[in-house]
């Protein structure tokens, strides 16, 4: 494809079209080359309804073969939105609801994260935190001055600001102040008193402590040791170990620890972190952004009535399955594709034609030849569907980029039309078939690398429900899987007659632990370099160790307290 | 600025004045400010508003170029097609614009070039600082441009999909009309005698030790040049807040808060619910609520404009890639995988350089997505450009909103099919692709109501070559006042569109 793009420049103006047949020409010789773009959707490379390309992304430069733990580079990681509404939360609880937080949404990386270490702060974020901060003091100085400044009803005075500087600025930079910060900030106090009142210059006082950069970056810093690394310090580790496992700030228990030097079991503590409510969210906001499930409920289907009234409840059901299968049960990407439960709503599982299940979202035996796994739960595959038919591109492409890991590909311009559904005149298999490979067709060079995959899904609809055949005619999801690794697309894997074969043939690859783990590292580090995640990889591969371990053990890697001294 | 005393001393009395009468009224000190220096631009020289709409992945380019008479460049119809994505626009083309022969720089050929579209830039990466032709214009003119959106980005955060807007970094567009709304509008209030605010001083002295700290870290950072690069981003942003809190606030020629019935439906629906990432589940990113976020979005652009409570708009209404169903518009399918690409689809006969007429084409791959850039085309004129057009401008009597108003509307590419990214002249001599329209005039700046094709006087097609984008952003941006503005890669203003 690459090829093909760059005959359009060649061929200029006045022949777009005769480019469009050189293009897709050269795409179908010359096998599919990876670039690092978005990846083909159906027609080109849309998600629908706003998340499903998150989830199904490509990996561009992720490293799955490593022979050894690498160390990363440095970075001031600036807090992500949720993290700082998170920790202004944490240090400043029971107000809740009484400050509003404005901050824009925070970028999503490559790989479908919203916690990309280069992110940095724009003059809309710098306003917008400065708002938030805003509106959080004068809330702490104000109606709830009593539980933060109780010093200010008798003794408004600069001791009591003080006091108040050296509690909440230790929280805030998660250390202790030095003393050029103490004075900077007990100055700006001094000079604001004078302009105004106490309440409104230690408000002030607040919003700078909020908004500044020692407050709104996690530094991964370190200082250079003996040995020209740099070695984070017990304090920057605390950060790492409570955002990374736990979405805020360090506790004052974990802050005390960092104080004393000496932060101990850091995997144990990591494991804490993650037993608590908010350490679970952040390990299913892993797969929220791997997957990309969570755009389900954004989305229509207008053939399907009931289908809105459940999409909401897809992402619980996707959710309470992680919580139990890797959380509760400690699974591992093979019980996470292959477990033979899910965990609907009573309106769900009746829209699935499921049992009911004890109560919305208990576990429940899916019936059987109706799927197994995650990815033949609704909020999957109706967000890797179109909205008026499955899709078997956008199915099988997840399997090839965020299990095989495979790098973007490049969409050709002029990606050619699949026909609208013809219910009872052909599958959309037929379509698809028709429209990739299929007679004068071009698109074969990529899509025999991804689509047979997706024919495996081919007995769920776009909105997840199994049918038995397609408008009255026959179902066929059976098909070889296409060794991902192979651009030409000639050499296959292992065959497969519908989605359960295909998924329990799956897991006994070896890369897409290699791949899962390095999506893991991604996310908990904040960056794609090379094997700094890997360690765990030979147990997950063993089936030693779950998903939810193998994250609680990124703690231990190398990586995480020691970093190469330049970026 | 004025440097005579006595036109000093006038502006002053009658800032006091309308400032006092404002206060009276119950309005709270910043409204009241608005309005009292609105009283100035009154009687001057009309305030210009600028408004930039965005639409989603390109057009069908048969059904929307414009059908020219001959040679002559202000003959020419925009509903000649049976759907003409233009065609709304036919009764008010006297102040309409459509551009020919533009092109956006850099090679990126699909979506993700919407991050280069509007500021000039070759870059097509994610983290280089570029500046988009609203925020140029809005920083010439002294004032924050209102960037708004409706679902304008994934729910779980913004890929570059969602980046069309900048301003150094990637601005995420406001995606509720409600809180546009009440931020522009809201300030009233019964209290006569407000309280001392001692927070605009404050502010200021904060932000400048904030700075200081910011620079403080970057200098601590020697041999980290990734770092040192953020904070350096992060320290110019934090100088530019402060360069906005220095200044005033933009001018309103409104004395009430005006009525936006559909603000008020969305107020209803959304209570409670603020916008945040909560795993796609909110009201504001939702499909089904995406009709009437735009509706209501636009309704806020077009009373602000006529009351220029904000003198430059952005609005977004979706994502480059978004899905969204178009079934609410009439022509179901998905917006982008189920309509844009629809395949050249040429009826039988037709040759990859035949002209791009209607009859080239099939009507069932084509009229779909056609119909629903007619939406959004609608979207505008029905809820903006008409109403502008027939709405005396209040802060300048005798003129319409729209003789004071600048629109451009653009999509990031050409083709929807193929990504086109610049107006090529196709076979036999027809210009086409990049939607890229003005409407309005200005304050009288805009020689409107023609086709701008570029260029102009070259005979051979073979020798031809498109203009940069960019050259139209410098002449809006000349147009709207901003003498000093540039953009990378322009080429010159565009004569034939300035007076």
């Amino acid at each position: 494809m690459s090829g093909g793009l760059g005959a359009r420049a060649a061929v200029g103006d006045g022949g777009r079209r005769l480019l469009v047949l050189l293009a897709t020409g050269l795409a179908s010789a010359a096998g599919c080359q990876g670039a690092i773009s978005s990846p083909p959707g159906d027609t080109g490379t849309g998600n629908r309804g706003g998340g499903g390309q998150s989830g199904a992304g490509g990996s561009p430069n992720l490293t799955v073969a490593c022979s050894k733990p690498d160390l990363g580079t440095p970075a001031l990681r600036l807090l992500t939105r949720s993290e700082i509404v998170n920790t202004l939360n944490d240090i400043f609880p029971g107000i809740s609801g009484q400050w509003a937080s404005t901050l824009p949404a925070s970028n999503v990386s490559a790989f479908g994260f919203d916690n990309d270490s280069s992110a940095t702060v724009g003059k809309q974020f710098a306003s917008a935190l400065m708002d938030t901060a805003q509106s959080l003091a004068t809330v702490v100085t104000g109606s709830a001055a009593g539980t933060f400044v109780p010093c200010a009803a008798s003794s408004p005075n600069r001791t009591c600001a003080e006091q108040f500087l050296n509690q909440y600025g230790r929280r805030l930079f998660r250390r202790p102040l030095t003393t050029a910060e103490h004075d900077r900030y007990l100055a700006f106090f001094d000079a604001s008193v004078a302009k105004s009142n106490f309440t409104s210059a230690l408000k002030w006082m607040l919003v700078g402590l909020v908004q500044s950069p020692n407050a709104v970056y996690r530094s991964e810093i370190g200082a250079v040791g003996s040995d020209r690394l740099r070695h984070l310090t017990p304090h920057e580790q605390a950060s790492a170990l409570a955002y990374t496992f736990s979405g805020s700030t360090p506790s004052e228990e974990l802050l005390a620890r960092a104080d004393s030097g000496d932060l101990g079991d850091v995997v144990g503590i990591a494991r804490d972190l993650q037993s608590t409510a908010r350490g679970q969210d952040v390990f299913r906001r892993f797969f929220q952004g791997y997957l990309g499930y969570t755009a389900v409920s954004s989305i229509q289907k207008p053939n399907l009535p009931d289908f809105s009234a459940v999409s909401g409840d897809m992402i619980r059901e996707t959710d309470a399955f992680i919580t139990d299968v890797l959380i509760g049960n400690r699974g591992g990407l093979k019980e996470l594709l292959t477990a033979p439960t899910t965990n609907p709503s009573a309106a769900l599982a009746r829209f699935y034609g499921f049992p009911a299940p004890a109560s919305d979202f208990a576990s429940v035996a899916r019936p059987a030849g109706r799927g197994v796994g995650i990815l033949a739960q609704g909020s999957f595959l109706a967000t890797h569907a179109s909205s008026d038919s499955s899709s078997p591109t956008k199915r099988g492409l997840f399997p090839f980029f965020r299990l095989f890991c495979q790098p973007k590909l490049e969409p050709p311009p002029n990606v050619p039309q699949i026909s609208q559904p013809m219910p009872g005149q052909k599958t959309t298999r037929q379509r698809y078939e028709q429209a990739h490979v299929g007679s004068g067709a071009n698109c074969g060079g990529c899509h025999r690398r991804f689509d047979p995959i997706g024919f495996a899904f081919e007995h769920f609809d776009e909105g997840g429900r199994f049918r038995d055949n397609e408008g009255g005619l026959p179902i066929n999801s059976a098909d070889a899987f296409p060794d991902p690794s192979d651009a030409s697309a000639s050499r296959t894997l292992f065959s497969f007659t519908g989605q359960e074969d295909m998924v329990t043939s799956l897991v006994d690859q070896p890369v897409i632990q290699q791949c899962i783990a390095a999506y893991m590292a991604a996310y908990a580090f904040g960056t794609g370099e090379a094997c700094i995640g890997a360690s765990q990889v030979p147990a997950l591969q063993a089936g030693t160790i779950g998903l939810a371990d193998a994250f609680i053990q990124l703690a231990a890697e190398p990586h995480f307290k020691t970093r190469n001294p330049t970026d | 600025m004025p440097t005579n005393p006595r036109l000093i001393r006038a502006i002053r009395t009658i800032k006091r004045r309308v400032f006092l009468k404002a206060i009276a009224a119950g309005l709270a000190a910043p409204a009241a400010f608005r309005l009292a220096r609105s009283a100035t631009a009154a009687g001057g020289t009309p305030p210009k508003r600028f408004f930039l709409f965005y639409m989603p992945h390109g057009v069908a380019p048969e059904h929307y170029d414009p059908r020219v008479v001959g040679d002559d460049l202000t003959n020419f119809r925009l509903d000649d097609t049976n759907v003409s994505i233009l065609g709304g626009l036919e009764p008010y083309k006297q102040y309409v614009n459509v551009y020919q022969g533009f092109q956006y720089p850099g090679a990126a050929a699909t979506h993700s070039g919407i991050v280069n579209c509007l500021s000039g830039s070759m870059a097509t990466d994610t983290t280089t600082p570029r500046t988009t032709v609203e925020q140029v214009i809005a920083k010439a003119l002294g004032v924050k441009a209102l960037v708004l959106g409706a679902c304008s980005h994934l729910p779980f955060g913004m890929d570059a999909n969602g980046m069309l807007f900048w301003d150094g970094t990637a601005i995420d567009p406001q995606k509720s009309p409600v809180k546009a709304a009440d931020t522009l509008f809201g300030a009233v209030s019964t209290d006569p005698q407000p309280p001392v605010d001692f927070d605009v001083q404050l502010r200021q002295d904060l932000l400048k030790l904030t700075a200081s700290e910011v620079d403080g870290l970057k200098s601590t950072l020697g041999g980290l040049t990734r770092e040192q690069s953020q904070l350096a981003t992060h320290l110019d942003s934090v100088q530019r807040v402060l360069a906005d809190a220095s200044g005033g606030p933009s001018v309103s020629a409104c004395t009430g808060k005006p009525n936006l019935p559909t603000v008020e439906m969305v107020r209803t629906a959304s209570a409670g619910i603020v916008v945040e990432p909560s795993g796609g589940n909110d009201y504001f990113y939702q499909e089904k609520n995406f009709p009437i976020l735009l509706q209501a979005q636009l309704e806020v652009v077009t009373q602000a404009i006529i009351c220029n409570a904000a003198q430059v708009i952005a609005l977004m209404p979706m994502y480059a890639t978004c899905d969204f169903d178009f079934g609410f518009a009439g022509t179901p399918g998905a917006h982008h995988n189920g309509l844009s690409h629809t395949g050249p689809q040429w009826s039988p006969g037709a040759m990859y350089n035949s002209p791009i007429t209607v009859d080239n084409f099939t009507a069932a791959g084509r009229e779909p997505f056609a119909k629903a850039q007619r939406w959004f085309a609608d979207q505008l004129v029905n809820n903006v450009v008409r109403v502008l057009a027939t709405t005396d401008d209040p802060a300048a009597p005798g003129t319409k909103v729209l003789d004071n108003t600048l629109i451009y509307w653009m999509s990031e590419i050409g083709d929807g099919q193929n990504h086109t990214r610049l107006s090529e002249v196709e076979y036999p001599q027809v210009p086409t692709s990049l939607p890229l329209v003005t409407i309005g005039k200005a304050g009288g700046a805009m020689k409107t109501g023609q086709v701008v094709r570029f260029p102009l006087d070259v005979p051979e097609k073979a020798s031809l070559v498109n203009r940069p984008a960019a050259d139209i952003y410098l002449s809006m941006a000349r147009a709207m006042g901003a003498a000093n503005a540039t953009f990378p890669g322009t080429t010159g203003v565009l004569p034939q569109v300035l007076t």
